[in-house]
C-alpha cells in the first residue's frame, strides 16, 4: 500500500515538473519531443519539415508550423497519469516502482509522438481538404480533431497494455 | 445480462479510465490554474471537451453490437451457434 502510494506521489510530481517545463519552455527547448514528431508526420505525410529556430518545424509547401503547442505535452501528462493507474498493482519498493514509472513515462512519451503525429497528419489533410467538414470553422473542426485522435489515442493505449499485462500475467502463471 | 447490455458495460470499462484521465488533463488543470475566469471562452471549451468523448465512446459502442449483431446473424445462417472463443 505504501510502495503504491510513493508511486503515485512520485507520478504527480513528475506529471508537475513536465507541466512547469512545457509551461516556461520554448519551442527549441522541446526539440524532444518535436523532432520526432514533425519526423514521424514526415514518414506518414511525404513532406518535408525544416527546424525554424524559436517556433518549431516549418512544412514550407502547405506552410504548416509544428510549433509548442502542437508538442502533445498535455497527451503526455494524460497517457502518464492513465498508465501509471493502470500499472499500479505491480507496484512494490524497491525495482517495480521504478518499472511502473519508467515503463509508463516511456510508453507515454512513445504513443504521444505516434498519436501527435496522427494529429497532425490529418490536420494537414484536412487543410488541403476543406470541403470535407465545409460547415464548420477550421478552428472548429481543428478543436474536434484533436479531441477525437487524443481521446481515441488514450483508449488505444490503455487497451494495448492491457492486452499487454494479461499476456505477461499467463506467461507467468504457466511458469 | 443480454448481449448488448454487456457489450455496453464491457466498453464502459475500458473506456473510463481514458476518459477520467483525458477530463482530468483537458478541465481540470486549466480549472485548477484559474481557467474558469475567462467565462465564457473556457465554457465553451467545456462543452466541446465534455461532450465529444462520450460520442465516440458511443458511436464504438454502436459499431460493436452492429458487430456483434451482423457476426451472430451470419452464423445463424450458416448453421453455427455464433462467435466462439478459444479456450483461454
Amino acid at each position: 500500500m505504501k510502495a503504491k502510494a510513493c508511486v503515485l506521489i512520485a507520478a504527480t510530481l513528475m506529471a508537475w515538473g513536465l507541466k512547469r517545463h512545457y509551461a516556461d519552455a520554448r519551442a527549441d527547448d522541446l526539440w524532444w519531443v518535436l523532432t520526432p514528431t514533425a519526423r514521424v508526420v514526415e514518414v506518414m505525410t511525404g513532406a518535408t519539415f525544416a527546424p525554424v529556430a524559436g517556433e518549431g518545424y516549418f512544412e514550407r509547401d502547405r506552410l504548416f508550423l509544428i510549433e509548442k503547442s502542437c508538442a502533445g505535452i498535455n497527451f503526455m501528462i494524460a497517457a502518464f497519469g492513465m498508465l501509471v493507474v493502470a500499472l499500479l498493482r505491480h507496484a512494490a519498493f524497491g525495482v517495480p516502482a521504478a518499472g511502473v514509472l519508467g515503463v509508463s513515462l516511456a510508453a507515454s512519451y512513445s504513443a504521444t509522438v505516434l498519436v501527435n503525429a496522427a494529429r497532425i497528419a490529418v490536420a494537414m489533410w484536412l487543410a488541403v481538404h476543406p470541403r470535407v467538414l465545409s460547415t464548420f470553422s477550421a478552428a472548429d473542426v481543428h478543436r474536434v480533431q484533436g479531441i477525437i485522435v487524443y481521446f481515441g489515442g488514450l483508449v488505444l493505449v490503455y487497451e494495448l497494455v492491457q492486452r499487454l499485462d494479461r499476456v505477461a500475467a499467463s506467461r507467468e502463471t504457466r511458469l | 445480462m443480454n448481449q448488448t447490455t454487456s457489450i455496453a458495460c464491457h466498453t464502459l470499462r475500458r473506456t473510463c479510465l481514458p476518459l477520467a484521465c483525458y477530463y482530468a488533463v483537458t478541465l481540470g488543470l486549466p480549472l485548477v490554474n484559474g481557467a474558469a475566469a475567462s467565462g465564457a471562452r473556457f465554457v465553451e471549451h467545456a462543452i466541446v471537451v465534455l461532450v465529444v468523448p462520450p460520442i465516440v465512446v458511443a458511436l464504438a459502442w454502436g459499431i460493436s453490437v452492429g458487430a456483434h449483431v451482423a457476426v451472430r446473424a451470419v452464423a445463424a445462417r450458416l448453421g453455427t451457434t455464433g462467435p466462439s472463443r478459444r479456450p483461454m
